[in-house]
């Protein structure tokens, strides 16, 4: 069995090696001459003006943890469903099924509650104006 | 009511308001207007905005008049030509038998306010001659907004002063270019920003060559 | 274990040799970004060229709105001195081998406007032109023939030589 990572460990060593190959040569065939404005930030053409970073609304780091949450909890899974079949065989499948689900259910709870809190909403509808004659003078 | 009569009565009404001295009547010209003292423009304009309803300001035009010899009103009766040079009087042709004199203008600015009343539904023309040292106008930028780039056009290529301005800066050309274009006396620096403004003709390289060429070959025969 | 898979004919029919400098020719100018700085009127050519009648993207130049991702610069129209202290900057934030098509009279001489006070005449004057294509505007098949030219000069580029695209500057 171990010499089924052994292909893995070969096709890791020629991935990298065509990697640095294709950057190696590329870095010797091309012209490359840095300087200072050529190194600068773009902004068509202007020079540069004020702060390049933007604040951002906190809402998209709260949709992107509850993705990595999901995302981690479907890698849990994946095993699961390779080594299924020994135990629906030795007659613990019912067993097996259960404890998964069960695993899955505790976080679906977790996502009803992010859903329902609004937590998943790319925008803030609570902000928005919902009578388009409220701009009135 | 005709152009020319609406300028009548403007011409009228802006006597009593700002003083006969300081108005004058162009509305028998093919462009009917008011020709307003310079230091007055401010306050006619208010009073066409407050009485007039002329709250569109069209544009505002002006134009270097140096060497100009179309019809021009006569001087002499404005009131206060006393301000500008004489027109001076310029010989066409000294062999000719018959007079052939010809006033030019002397060097003054013209300016040109056009507005519109929507509520009367006419237009309204005001004009105004400034001397040329040191043209300099009251501005206009805080009664009607699209003034402020108006007045900074002509400001970049006339170079005409416009007075308690909330921001007169350079429109078209870059911030750090000399002089007034559109003046009639402007002549180029030879660089800008270390770039030539000047470029031998292509055509004359073109016709050396060719010269050059040809001699070449005719030798060669 | 699977059965091993040969390639017929060999070595001769399967490996293509070549020299260096031509592929990386041939892949150079078969894969000219597009950098169009269309100014004026001979942008609307420019446009025209990349239509359906004289496609340009069949020839795998691709228009890039950026300077970083484009090997040709074509600067359709006219220069004012405005524009040529950006179009400067422009020219030195693009990746080498890069090259500059001049488009029309106005970047060709100034053109129509050489005699105004805020045209630059020319815009050899900041940046090295490997083609000029004359016209006012110059059709699309002029364009093309213009492109086919520079296509030609980097055929005839040398990794040794050190001459792929972005001559020296001008100071």
């Amino acid at each position: 069995m171990i010499l089924h990572f052994a292909v893995v460990l070969v096709f890791l060593a020629v991935s990298m090696a065509v990697v640095f190959l294709a950057v190696f040569l590329s870095r010797r065939l091309q012209p490359r001459h840095p300087g200072p404005v050529k190194n600068s930030s773009y902004e068509c053409g202007e020079i540069p003006s004020g702060d390049a970073r933007i604040n951002f609304n906190p809402r998209f780091y709260t949709i992107a943890l509850a993705f990595l949450i999901f995302d981690v909890e479907i890698a849990l899974i994946y095993p699961v469903a390779v080594i299924f079949r020994d135990f629906v065989r030795s007659g613990n499948g019912l067993f097996a099924l259960f404890e998964i689900l069960l695993f899955a259910w505790i976080l679906f709870i977790g996502l009803i509650y992010l859903w329902r809190n609004g937590y998943l909403n790319w925008a803030d509808i609570s902000q928005e104006d919902t009578d388009i004659n409220s701009h009135a003078e | 009511m005709t152009s020319e009569e609406i300028h009548v009565t403007l011409y009228r009404d802006l006597c009593d308001a700002l003083g006969a001295d300081n108005v004058f009547d162009r509305s028998s010209e093919i462009l009917p207007s008011v020709e307003i003292h310079p230091e007055f423009i401010r306050q006619a304009i208010t009073f066409l905005k407050v009485s007039r309803a002329a709250d569109y300001l069209d544009s505002i035009q002006a134009a270097d008049l140096l060497g100009y010899t179309g019809p021009v009103s006569d001087r002499s009766i404005v009131p206060w030509a006393s301000m500008y040079p004489e027109p001076h009087i310029k010989i066409k042709d000294e062999a000719a038998s018959e007079s052939t004199e010809e006033k030019i203008m002397p060097r003054i600015f013209l300016m040109q306010y056009q507005l519109f009343s929507f509520d009367n539904n006419e237009h309204y023309i005001l004009k105004s001659m400034l001397p040329f040292e040191n043209p300099a106008v009251d501005s206009i930028d805080d009664m009607f907004g699209n003034a402020n780039w108006l007045e900074r056009e002509i400001w970049d290529l006339l170079g005409i002063n416009f007075m308690n301005s909330r921001d007169l800066r350079r429109l078209l050309l870059p911030e750090n270019w000399k002089g007034h274009p559109l003046r009639r006396d402007y002549v180029q620096e030879d660089t800008y920003a270390g770039m030539s403004t000047s470029r031998p003709s292509p055509l004359d390289e073109i016709t050396e060559a060719a010269v050059e060429n040809v001699k070449k070959w005719t030798d060669e025969l | 274990m699977q059965k091993d898979v040969v390639l017929s004919g060999g070595f001769d029919e399967n490996v293509i040799l070549a020299r260096v400098d031509d592929v990386l020719n041939w892949a150079r100018e078969n894969s000219l970004f597009l950098y169009t700085f269309g100014l004026a009127c001979c942008a609307i050519e420019l446009m025209q060229t990349g239509g359906p009648r004289t496609d340009l993207e069949r020839f795998g130049m691709a228009p890039r709105a950026t300077p970083r991702q484009a090997d040709l610069m074509i600067v359709a129209g006219t220069l004012t001195y405005k524009m040529a202290e950006r179009i400067k900057i422009l020219y030195e934030q693009m990746a080498e081998p890069r090259y500059v098509i001049s488009m029309g009279s106005c970047s060709n001489c100034g053109g129509l406007f050489s005699g105004g006070y805020s045209v630059l005449k020319g815009v050899d004057q900041i940046l090295p032109v490997d083609v000029y294509v004359p016209g006012c505007p110059p059709r699309p098949e002029a364009l093309v023939d213009g492109i086919f030219q520079l296509r030609k000069k980097i055929k005839s580029e040398s990794l040794l030589n050190n001459n792929a695209g972005g001559g020296s500057l001008k100071a």
